[in-house]
């Protein structure tokens, strides 16, 4: 008996303790927002701690040395709490920072969301207040877009690079000299393309194919079709889900299409590399590193990984192949959204100061460029750091990219149609997934019912934003006196 | 006098009972209360929430929630790509339960043999998969499956193949092939299953059968199968459950393509509520979807209940 009431009582007891762990732990959250509060007093007597948290784990060597630069600078912030995560982690973490109040003084607006959205859900505050006057005028022409960094005109994220390309074409020279192809003379067509990917193919015998691709990623396929598409006159970009020149879906014209026929060619000519499938963009980055395939559609990030990690590698860069006629427009650079400042921030100031450095500073933009990590939005900085292939592609796509009509720039409540916009499945990525890798060639009816169902999403989207007071139509996302081959400028 | 003692004493009998009834209750609901707690923190309180979102034009990333009453639903049963995910999950359940049963079972009735050397060793490499992430295996899987992966090289050296199949990236081969990573992934759960409903058997009944002159087939049909059904039925419903909410698994190796031929119920609803390009993501139409097949999982849950309680009134169960 005497047992079996020990045995209870050391049962309640743990089911006592246990219930006040969970208690308490429920406790020690609502005491984080209070002892951050606390904790902020204590960090302003002994010193302050900026918290900052993005995705940018290539560069943390330069920023970790910034930060011990900006803390000497500074003697007031005596840490500085950097972390750095996956793109998806990253969203994941800063939602729920967000929601429990407690997010980074300096964070990017994650991919995907829309910064007015952000915005309006007070997660960044405005710039403008906090930085030193002039400070925005050291940036490029166009680094601020409406919409993505900005909302109804004030600027509230910087962003962390200039607009670049992200489907350019990296070749291999040895693997064309085993082709019998003439590394000075990429090819400039399509027709061409699928020809010397063939021939690479044919060189390879299994050993090296023509071209390689991150294909588990579908946007991979997403930005060849935007930017090919736009160099073939499809008027598409990041900002916009119709053409800016005929204000409809142009996936179903040849514009598009012929990027569709010249993929399902490569696929039929057996040039795609067979793990194209199962492949991320940087798996498929050290494959052609490792000399297995002639093509690659990537971007500048690669320069400086295939540099440091295969100085053997003997790559030429060239701009995406055309169609017979020509080129008929440019890559229209859409900004990207950036650093922003948390609206809840207990030290605004310090992190004005942080951004203003960043930037600012003569160390970081600097680094970045002359390390051949990213093309900064800083004026000036990329014509004296860039050196050697770094240099040569930040030439080579500034021949091709334009800046192009930005919607929400010349009607802020476009951002409200975007709002309400729901994304039509499959997507043209998708669809050119299936044709590059599973063999999909009944792909023109999809196009066309794509067109057609993204025109009825858009329309829906505008009626919808209307409802809701805002003063937005068709004719916003139509730029009949854009000249895509140039920069366009009302 | 005798008769109201005798009153006086069931009443007080029938009271303490009462009352150590009410004592046991109360022991049993203190140590169901941190589970109760628990299950209402992080199961109920969000299928209910779900519920709520399911009826909302919401991107889960704004405070806005706007009520939309059941047009998530209307638009979800008008999409096609719904419909293919359903299918897909119905052919991954269809293709994997069965083996995992069958294999589980072959599997437990040869360790179950009290004569087979290095039992527990075979056990353990066969349960190894189980106790390994879903997501590694994905990834892992990848790398056997692909074109220049182990499976491929196999079957050239065996020359069985000419050329390499695109295992991930075929529209015809990607979701045999997910069914065959996911029956190797839970054969061995399945076995730990079986083994216990094997070993719940008594002895004497296969004593009883040799004697008689039953062999090892009579007796595995006559005596092992009957008398593992109940158990059989457990692990029927629990693989079911398991194979209709797959997502690790396909997320990693295949992420539901190549176009849609793996896209599933859960990575359908994932691409809803946190992915997208030009639109933001749809939190609400994905609740919906997830509320939908939630109910579709109740329905096939409660025919097989059904099902067994008739077997069972039958006596087969």
């Amino acid at each position: 008996m005497k047992k079996k009431w020990l045995g209870l009582t050391v049962s309640l007891l743990s089911l006592i303790v246990f219930l006040f762990a969970c208690n308490s732990n429920n406790e020690t959250i609502k005491e984080t927002g209070n002892a951050n509060e606390g904790a902020q007093e204590e960090n302003d007597e002994d010193g302050i701690t900026l918290r900052v948290m993005d995705w940018s784990d290539s560069t943390r060597y330069l920023r970790e040395e910034f930060h011990e630069q900006f803390m000497e600078k500074y003697p007031e912030v005596t840490n500085i709490e950097y972390t750095t995560l996956t793109q998806q982690q990253f969203t994941d973490t800063i939602l729920n920072a967000i929601r429990s109040g407690d997010a980074p003084d300096i964070f990017p607006v994650p991919l995907g969301f829309s910064l007015p959205v952000l915005v309006d859900d007070g997660w960044f505050q405005p710039l403008e207040p906090i930085v030193e006057d002039g400070f925005f005028d050291i940036f490029r022409e166009g680094t601020f877009q409406e919409g993505i960094n900005m909302v109804d005109e004030t600027i509230y994220s910087i962003p962390q690079q200039t607009a670049q390309p992200t489907a350019m074409v990296f070749y291999n020279k040895e693997l064309f000299e085993k082709a019998g192809l003439d590394p000075e003379q990429p090819p400039k067509t399509y027709e061409e393309f699928r020809e010397y990917a063939r021939k690479i193919t044919e060189a390879g015998n299994g050993e090296f194919y023509g071209l390689i691709e991150g294909g588990k990623q579908s946007n991979r396929f997403k930005f060849a079709i935007q930017e090919w598409g736009s160099l073939n006159g499809a008027g598409l970009a990041d900002n916009s889900p119709v053409s800016k020149l005929t204000g409809e879906a142009p996936y179903h014209t040849e514009a598009v299409t012929d990027i569709f026929d010249l993929f399902a060619g490569l696929a039929d000519d057996g040039s795609i590399h067979p793990r194209t499938s199962s492949l991320t963009a940087p798996e498929a980055r050290q494959i052609f590193a490792n000399g297995e395939a002639g093509f690659i559609i990537q971007g500048a990030w690669n320069i400086g990984v295939w540099n440091a990690n295969n100085p053997e590698l003997d790559y030429g860069m060239m701009t995406p192949p055309v169609s017979d006629d020509g080129r008929q427009g440019s890559i229209d650079s859409v900004a990207q959204g950036g650093f922003g400042v948390y609206a809840e921030t207990d030290h605004p100031d310090l992190a004005a100061k942080y951004l203003e450095e960043l930037y600012g500073g003569d160390f970081y933009q600097h680094k970045v460029v002359e390390n051949q990590h990213n093309y900064s939005p800083v004026a000036g900085v990329i014509e004296e750091a860039a050196t050697g292939e770094f240099l040569e592609f930040y030439e080579l796509f500034n021949e091709i990219l334009v800046h192009g009509p930005v919607p929400e720039s010349e009607n802020p409540d476009v951002t409200k149609a975007l709002g309400e916009y729901v994304d039509v499945t499959p997507s043209a990525a998708e669809i050119m997934q299936g044709v590059a890798i599973s063999g999909l060639r009944d792909y023109e009816p999809m196009l066309q019912d794509l067109s057609e169902q993204t025109d009825a999403a858009l329309e829906k989207a505008i009626t919808e934003a209307q409802d809701k007071g805002a003063d937005v139509g068709m004719e916003d996302f139509i730029f009949p006196d854009w000249d895509p081959m140039k920069n366009y400028k009302k | 006098m005798a008769n109201a003692n005798i009153t006086a004493g069931k009443q007080q009998t029938s009271s303490l009972r009462k009352k150590r009834n009410r004592y046991i209750m109360f022991w049993c609901w203190l140590f169901v209360l941190p589970n109760i707690i628990l299950f209402t923190l992080f199961q109920a309180w969000p299928i209910v929430t779900s519920w709520y979102y399911a009826m909302s034009d919401w991107s889960g990333l704004s405070s806005q929630i706007e009520f939309v009453g059941l047009a998530n639903f209307q638009e979800l049963i008008n999409d096609k790509y719904f419909w293919n995910a359903y299918k897909n999950v119905f052919i991954f359940t269809f293709g994997s339960v069965p083996f995992q049963l069958m294999l589980g079972l072959l599997f437990a009735v040869i360790l179950n043999n009290p004569k087979l050397k290095f039992a527990s060793i075979y056990r353990t490499l066969i349960f190894l998969p189980v106790i390994t992430s879903a997501s590694i295996i994905g990834i892992v899987m990848g790398f056997i499956w692909s074109t220049d992966g182990g499976v491929n090289y196999l079957l050239m050296q065996l020359g069985i193949l000419d050329v390499p199949i695109d295992f991930l990236g075929s529209m015809k081969w990607a979701m045999p092939t997910v069914i065959m990573v996911s029956v190797w992934m839970s054969t061995g759960i399945n076995m730990i299953f079986w083994l216990a409903g094997l070993q719940g058997i008594p002895k004497e009944l296969y004593e009883a059968a040799y004697i008689d002159g039953a062999g090892h087939f009579k007796t595995f049909f006559s005596i092992t199968l009957p008398l593992l059904i109940p158990i059989g039925a457990v692990i029927l419903l629990f693989n079911v459950a398991f194979s209709l909410r797959v997502f690790d698994l396909i997320k990693t190796l295949t992420d539901g393509g190549p176009f849609f031929a793996t896209d599933v119920v859960s990575t359908y609803i994932y691409s809803a509520a946190f992915a997208g390009e030009i639109g933001q993501p749809r939190m609400g139409y994905g609740s919906a979807a997830g509320v939908f097949f939630g109910f579709t999982i109740i329905f096939l849950m409660l025919i097989i209940q059904y099902l067994r309680s008739k077997a069972k009134a039958n006596r087969y169960v």
